[in-house]
C-alpha cells in the first residue's frame, strides 16, 4: 500500500493542508482563492491516494482514471505495438528502492555543487563537479572524465566572461 | 503593427542580431537530437543567458532556439529509431524505415523542407490572425481574462497525454504554488514561511529549469548506456527527392500544417498532440493506407509539418491574450517579463515591434534550420551515441549554473533543485508537469481578474456578460467531454455487438 505513488498522493495532500492552514492567518479577501483551490485539491489527491493505494476502489471512482481526450485507442494502440515511448498513462512499473535512493544521492551530490558555487567560484566549481560526478557516478574513466570538465570549465569561461562579462 | 515590418527587418538582419539567431538555432537544434531534451529545456536553459542582452536580441535568440528544436529532433527519429522530442515521435513510424530502405536521405529532405514550410504557414496565420487580436483584446474585461485563464487550464488537463484527474491535481498545485509572494489585491504577504526570498514568490525560471531540464537529466542519467544503440545511415542521396515530394504531396502538407496551427492556438497542447494527431489524419487516406508504417513519405510530412506550424498558432494566445499558448511561450513570457516588456492584451499596442521580431524570428530561425540539417545530419546524429553518463552532467551543471546566474541567488537554486525533485516525481508518477507551469503562469492573471470582476460587478459579473457566460459553458464541456465521449463510444460498441454476431 505505501509505495512511492501513494507516499506522493500523500504528500501532495499534506501540503495542501499545510497551505490551508497558513490561509486561515490572513484575511477573507487574502484567503479566498487559496482555500478554495487549496480544499479542492486536497479533496482530489485524497481520492487520487484512495483508487491507488486501494484498487477495489478505483470501480467506485472510474472518473479518477479517465484518460485526456486525445489519447485515443489508435494512438494508443500505435505507442504500445510499434515502440516503447514512456508516457504518463502507463503506470509505473513498481519502483525500487535503489531507484529513489540513486536519485537522492544524485540531488545530494547537485547540492554539493551549488555550495561550492556559492561560496567558490564558478571557475573551480564546474570543472571539479563534473569531473568527480563522471569519474564517481557514472563509474566512467579519469580521462574522458577530465577532458570534459576542462572542456566545460573552458567553455564556460568563454560564454561568461569573455561574452557576456557576468561574474559570480 | 504592419508598419513595422520593415525596420524590424532591418534590425534583424543585422550582424548582431543574425549571430544570436545563429547561435540560437544551433543550440535548438542540439537540444533537438538529445532525446530528453527540448523546446522547454533549451529555453529554460537560455533563459539567464539573455539578461545582458537588448530585449530584442533576447526573443530572437529563445525564439531561434525554440523554432528549431522540432527540426533537429527530426533527425534522430528518422537516423536512429528514436524521437529527439515529444514532438517528433510519430515521425520514426515511417521516417526509420525509409532510412532502413537506403532512402535516409529522402526522408531528411522532407522533414526538413516540410518543417520549414510548416513554420512559415503558422508564421504567415499568426500574422493575418493578430490585426484581429486588437478587436478581441478590446472586447474582453476581467470576467473574460478570469474565464478565459481558467478555460486554458481546463483544457491542458483535459487535452493531456495522462489521467485527466492528475492533470487537474497538477494545475491546482501550479495554481497552489502561484500565491506564494505578496498578495496583488490586499498587498498580505502570503505563505512566505518567514523568509524574504519567498515575498517575490515562487520564480519562473528557476521552477522550469528544475521541473523541466533537471527532472529530465536525472532520468536519463539513470538509464546509462548511449542514447541510441542504433548504427547510424548517414548517406544523404536523395535529398531532393525528399523536398520534392513535400510538393508531390501537397495536400497532406496542407491539412497538417493546419492541424498544427490550430494546435498550438489551444493553449498548453503541446507539439507530440500535432505530430500524432497530423501522421493520424495523413494515414486515415483512402489512398494506400496500408504503406503507412513501412516507409511511406507522407508519414514524415506530415507531422514535422505539423510540429513546426504549431509555434506560430502557440504566439496567438500568448501575444493576444497573454496566456501561454505552449511551455515555450510561457518560458517565452517570462524572457520578456524580465526585460521590462509586459505580456499580455497591451503587448501589440504598446510593443508592437517586438511582436513582428518574433514572427520574423520564427520564419527564419525554420530557414536556417532547415538548410543546417540537411548539411549537418551526419556528424550531428552520431551524438545519440554518446553515453547518457557524459551527457546528462553537462545538462546538470548548466542547469544549475543557469539557476544560479539569474540573480546570484542561492535561493533561486534551492528551488530548481526542490523543483526538479518534484518534476521527477509528476514524471514517475503520470501528474502533468505541462499543467503545473501553465497554472502557475496564469495564477496571478486568474487572481487579479477574479478579485476585480467581484469589486466592480459582483459575483454575477462572470455569468450576465455573454463572452464570459460562453467561456465558462465551453470550459464545462471541455472537462466533461472526454467522459461524453467515452460513454458515446460504449453506447456505440454496444449497439453494433448485436450485429456481429
Amino acid at each position: 500500500m505505501f509505495n512511492g505513488r501513494n507516499l506522493f498522493n500523500l504528500l501532495i495532500a499534506l501540503a495542501m493542508v499545510v497551505l490551508i492552514a497558513y490561509s486561515f492567518a490572513y484575511n477573507a479577501t487574502a484567503r479566498s482563492i487559496p482555500l478554495f483551490v487549496g480544499s479542492l485539491v486536497l479533496i482530489m489527491s485524497v481520492l487520487q491516494f484512495l483508487v491507488d493505494a486501494f484498487p477495489g476502489m478505483a470501480n467506485r471512482l472510474s472518473f479518477i482514471r479517465q484518460t485526456g481526450v486525445l489519447m485515443e485507442d489508435r494512438m494508443q494502440q500505435d505507442i504500445e505495438s510499434k515502440h516503447e515511448i514512456s508516457h504518463e498513462t502507463q503506470p509505473a512499473p513498481e519502483e525500487k528502492k535503489d531507484d529513489w535512493g540513486k536519485v537522492f544521492a544524485i540531488f545530494l551530490w547537485m547540492s554539493g555543487f551549488v555550495l561550492l558555487l556559492a561560496f567558490t567560484t564558478y571557475k573551480l566549481a564546474v570543472p571539479l563537479f563534473l569531473f568527480l560526478f563522471i569519474w564517481l557516478v557514472g563509474k566512467e574513466r579519469i580521462l574522458p572524465a577530465l577532458g570534459i570538465a576542462a572542456g566545460m570549465g573552458v567553455f564556460m569561461y568563454a560564454l561568461f566572461d569573455l561574452l557576456l562579462h557576468a561574474t559570480f | 503593427m504592419l508598419e513595422h515590418l520593415l525596420s524590424v527587418l532591418s534590425e534583424i538582419l543585422s550582424w548582431t542580431s543574425l549571430f544570436y539567431l545563429f547561435l540560437g538555432t544551433m543550440l535548438g537544434m542540439l537540444f533537438g537530437i538529445l532525446p530528453g531534451l527540448g523546446g522547454p529545456q533549451v529555453m529554460a536553459l537560455l533563459l539567464p543567458l539573455t539578461f545582458a542582452m537588448e530585449p530584442a536580441h533576447a526573443v530572437i535568440f529563445l525564439i531561434g532556439a525554440a523554432g528549431a528544436v522540432p527540426t533537429g529532433g527530426s533527425l534522430t527519429s528518422i537516423l536512429m529509431n528514436t524521437p529527439g522530442t515529444g514532438q517528433n515521435a510519430a515521425t520514426m513510424f515511417d521516417g526509420f524505415p525509409l532510412a532502413k530502405q537506403g532512402k535516409a536521405g529522402m526522408a531528411i529532405g522532407a522533414a526538413s523542407f516540410a518543417s520549414v514550410l510548416g513554420g512559415i504557414f503558422g508564421a504567415v496565420i499568426l500574422t493575418l490572425i493578430l490585426p484581429i487580436g486588437k478587436h478581441i483584446v478590446l472586447a474582453f474585461s476581467y470576467p473574460e481574462y478570469f474565464m478565459m485563464a481558467l478555460m486554458g487550464l481546463a483544457m491542458i488537463a483535459s487535452l493531456s497525454e495522462g489521467a485527466l484527474w492528475k492533470a487537474l491535481i497538477a494545475a491546482g498545485l501550479g495554481l497552489m504554488l502561484s500565491f506564494f509572494g505578496t498578495d496583488p489585491v490586499t498587498g498580505v504577504d502570503r505563505f512566505t514561511f518567514g523568509t524574504f526570498y519567498l515575498a517575490d514568490g515562487v520564480k519562473l525560471v528557476p521552477a522550469l529549469i528544475g521541473l523541466f531540464a533537471i527532472a529530465e537529466t536525472v532520468s536519463m542519467f539513470k538509464k546509462k548506456g548511449a542514447i541510441s544503440n542504433e548504427k547510424v545511415n548517414t548517406s544523404l542521396k536523395g535529398v531532393l527527392s525528399g523536398i520534392t515530394s513535400v510538393f508531390k504531396h501537397f495536400g497532406v502538407f496542407l491539412k497538417s500544417s493546419v492541424i498544427g496551427t490550430l494546435i498550438g492556438i489551444i493553449p498548453g497542447v503541446g507539439g507530440a498532440v500535432a505530430n500524432f494527431l497530423a501522421y493520424g489524419q495523413a494515414a486515415a487516406t483512402k489512398k494506400n493506407p496500408e504503406n503507412f508504417g513501412k516507409g511511406d513519405i507522407r508519414g514524415v510530412i506530415a507531422p514535422e509539418a505539423a510540429n513546426n506550424a504549431k509555434d506560430g498558432g502557440a504566439l496567438v494566445p500568448t501575444l493576444i491574450f497573454g496566456i501561454p499558448g505552449s511551455l515555450e511561450m510561457a518560458i517565452l513570457m517570462g524572457a520578456l517579463m524580465i526585460h521590462g516588456i509586459q505580456p499580455g492584451p497591451r503587448l501589440m499596442m504598446d510593443n508592437p515591434d517586438i511582436v513582428v521580431t518574433l514572427i520574423y524570428t520564427l520564419v527564419l530561425a525554420n530557414i536556417i534550420a532547415g538548410i543546417f540539417t540537411l548539411l549537418a545530419a551526419a556528424p550531428l546524429a552520431r551524438l545519440t551515441s554518446v553515453k547518457t553518463t557524459y551527457i546528462a552532467p553537462i545538462v546538470m551543471m548548466l542547469s544549475l549554473v543557469g539557476a544560479y546566474a539569474t540573480e546570484g541567488m542561492i535561493g533561486d537554486v534551492i528551488v530548481a533543485l526542490v523543483f526538479g525533485l518534484l518534476g521527477y516525481a509528476m514524471q514517475q508518477y503520470g501528474f502533468s508537469r505541462v499543467a503545473l507551469i501553465i497554472a502557475l503562469v496564469l495564477g496571478d492573471l486568474m487572481q487579479k481578474s477574479f478579485h476585480q470582476t467581484v469589486a466592480l460587478m459582483g459575483p454575477e459579473g462572470f455569468f450576465v456578460r455573454p463572452l464570459s457566460l460562453g467561456l465558462f459553458l465551453l470550459t464545462v464541456f471541455i472537462l466533461l467531454f472526454p467522459s461524453i465521449r467515452k460513454a458515446k463510444k460504449r453506447g456505440d460498441a454496444h449497439v453494433q455487438r448485436p450485429e456481429s454476431v
